[in-house]
């Protein structure tokens, strides 16, 4: 038996990070102890610490502590629900054209160059136009149609390495059905490389949807999202610095674990 | 070479096309421009004019031939907005944008390329460790909420600098450091890699063996694979800067093509939309090739493997 590796600081203060987004998801606004909604004109832009308001007020005299936390679910539902399209579409696309690369991987890679020259910002513009209204499901859908090439990628390269391994062949050979061929040998070989895939590529989607959001065209208007919010501050950032600082911050803390958690996890499967 | 150049246009070709034919549709599904050009409380038959004088009224796929057929000819149309020619209007905005990839691509080799050979020569030290942990953070800033925080505290509150605009160095400072402060981290991190795994590599114990000096090593042995590997992400960051700085462009009002995207497609100034797409994914593909011959030029490894496939 190899002895434990002790456990990494950074991984205790990840492990602590998750488990407290997990609370926040899951109870939320009692935990904010105030509606996010909620304005109050007479405390407008209070600084942090102000009459109970640990993060301070916007300029709608809103808790900002109670944004941050409402933005942080809508963050990590959008980041998750475009990585899991993502996903779905790109390991699909993937293990098709790895099974005959002959004639697949050529239309694959066309399809992969067409998909990352597109600009996502127009196809955002346009898929809220066709739902009729910006909101959850026009940013998720445009973040999966858009990103879906980084997994095909990896999975394409992957299984085709695994399509040659003795032991798929010779699964192959005794008359293996392709889905068993799929489900019994390919895909268990894919798990490592696509587990840490899908940990950074949530938190690229953290940052995306945040930028649709800045630009106006992800969350829809007046939603407590961490890009809108940034986006609000830009009239305060001398009366209200805070109100920059806030999402900012929650929104790195929540990367830098996402990133320190893959890279944990990339080590792991080595 | 000349096979590959032949399939480099054909890709090229068909990129183009299924971008301008999606794109043309995605955009008629956006909205009616009519209605935008005609201005807030305009008369149905005013609208109903626009649209006759554009083609609007038309069915869509007599648009469309017609677009392809215009498109064959490099004409774009006029932008909705302004009457000027739409691949104009967008050729005037593509030098901004490769100005600030062009100087962000500068620094970022600058900080990345010694940071990364430092790192990469040794696994321990205090300080080595530090500067990763640094970096590590770093990769967790978005590059917009860079800017955000850059304009923050030295537009506003110390006031040392512009917050916006494109006019002169100290407008420049600010965008150029917010996009290297997200480039930079990937690619110290890939050339760190690199000179790791160059230290370690057989070449290396051998020049040891044969007694050459550890300064040979690192400049003859190590450097230039480190950097040879690096190649293909500094071409991707590249290309991604010809398209992705949509959102600093938008913070510091930089009149660049990530900035024309946003302000036509909001205004569904079609035909500049369509002018604009059609030169970045042109410019993708032109860095793309161009960083592919730069690694066969280059390294003689791929040259040979390049050469032996075509």
């Amino acid at each position: 038996m190899t002895p434990r590796r002790p456990i990494a600081p950074a991984v205790l203060l990840v492990a602590g990070v998750g488990l407290g987004c997990l609370l926040v998801i899951v109870f939320g606004d009692v935990l904010a102890g105030r509606d996010h909604r909620a304005m109050n004109l007479d405390l407008r832009l209070a600084a942090p610490l102000t009459r109970g308001h640990l993060l301070g007020t916007d300029e709608l005299g809103r808790d900002v502590l109670a944004r941050l936390l409402t933005g942080l679910r809508w963050s990590v539902a959008t980041a998750l629900s475009a990585t899991a399209i993502a996903f779905v579409i790109g390991t699909t696309f993937g293990l098709i054209a790895a099974r005959r690369p002959s004639i697949m991987g050529e239309s694959m890679r066309l399809l992969t160059t067409f998909t990352q020259a597109f600009p996502p910002f127009v196809l955002a513009v346009t898929v809220i136009a066709v739902m009729g209204d910006a909101g959850f499901w026009s940013i998720v859908l445009t973040l999966g149609l858009v990103t879906w090439p980084v997994f095909s990628r990896v999975v394409y390269a992957e299984a085709r390495s695994l399509f040659q391994r003795d032991y798929v062949l010779a699964a192959e050979m005794t008359g293996m059905s392709a889905v068993r061929l799929y489900v019994r040998h390919v895909l268990p070989g894919l798990i490592p490389s696509l587990s840490v895939l899908v940990v950074f590529h949530f938190a690229d989607m953290i940052v995306a949807e945040s930028a649709l959001s800045f630009l106006g065209i992800g969350a829809p208007l007046g939603a407590a999202t961490w890009g809108a919010m940034l986006s609000e501050s830009r009239g305060y950032m001398l009366a209200a610095p805070w109100l920059t600082l806030a999402p900012a911050l929650a929104m790195v803390t929540l990367i830098v674990c996402a990133h320190v958690f893959g890279q944990h996890l990339r080590n792991a499967s080595r | 070479m000349t096979v590959s150049v032949l399939r480099g246009l054909r890709d090229l070709v068909f990129v183009l096309f299924a971008t301008m034919t999606v794109l043309f549709f995605l955009l008629r599904l956006t909205g009616d421009p009519a209605v935008v050009m005609a201005g807030e409380g305009a008369a149905p038959d005013q609208v109903a004019a626009i649209r006759a004088e554009y083609g609007f009224d038309q069915n869509l796929m007599s648009q469309y031939v017609i677009y392809a057929g215009k498109l064959l000819a490099l004409d774009f149309g006029a932008s909705l907005t302004d009457g000027t020619p739409a691949l104009e209007k967008a050729m005037i905005s593509f030098p901004a944008t490769i100005f600030l990839a062009g100087m962000a691509l500068a620094l970022n080799l600058a900080v990345s390329l010694p940071l990364g050979l430092w790192l990469g020569r040794s696994r321990t030290g205090a300080l080595r460790r530090g500067v990763r942990g640094f970096i590590t953070v770093m990769q967790g800033f978005p590059g917009f909420v860079v800017a955000l925080l850059l304009i923050n505290l030295f537009a506003v509150v110390l006031e040392w600098v512009p917050s916006v605009g494109y006019a002169g160095p100290a407008t420049w400072i600010l965008p150029v450091v917010s996009v290297v402060s997200f480039l930079a981290p990937k690619l110290i991190r890939v050339v760190e890699a690199n000179t790791w795994n160059a230290l370690t590599s057989n070449y290396v114990r051998t020049a040891r063996a044969i007694g050459a000096p550890e300064q040979v090593i690192l400049w003859r042995h190590v450097a230039p694979n480190a950097l040879l590997g690096a190649i293909a992400l500094v071409g991707a960051e590249f290309a991604f800067m010809l398209t992705g700085l949509v959102v600093i462009e938008t913070i510091f009002a930089w009149p660049g093509i990530g900035w024309l995207l946003v302000q036509s497609t909001l205004n569904l100034d079609f035909p500049v939309v369509q002018a604009v797409v059609f030169l970045m994914v042109v410019g993708v593909f032109l860095t793309n090739a161009l960083t592919e011959r730069l690694q066969v030029l280059l390294d003689p490894r791929i040259r040979v493997s390049a050469g032996g496939a075509a």
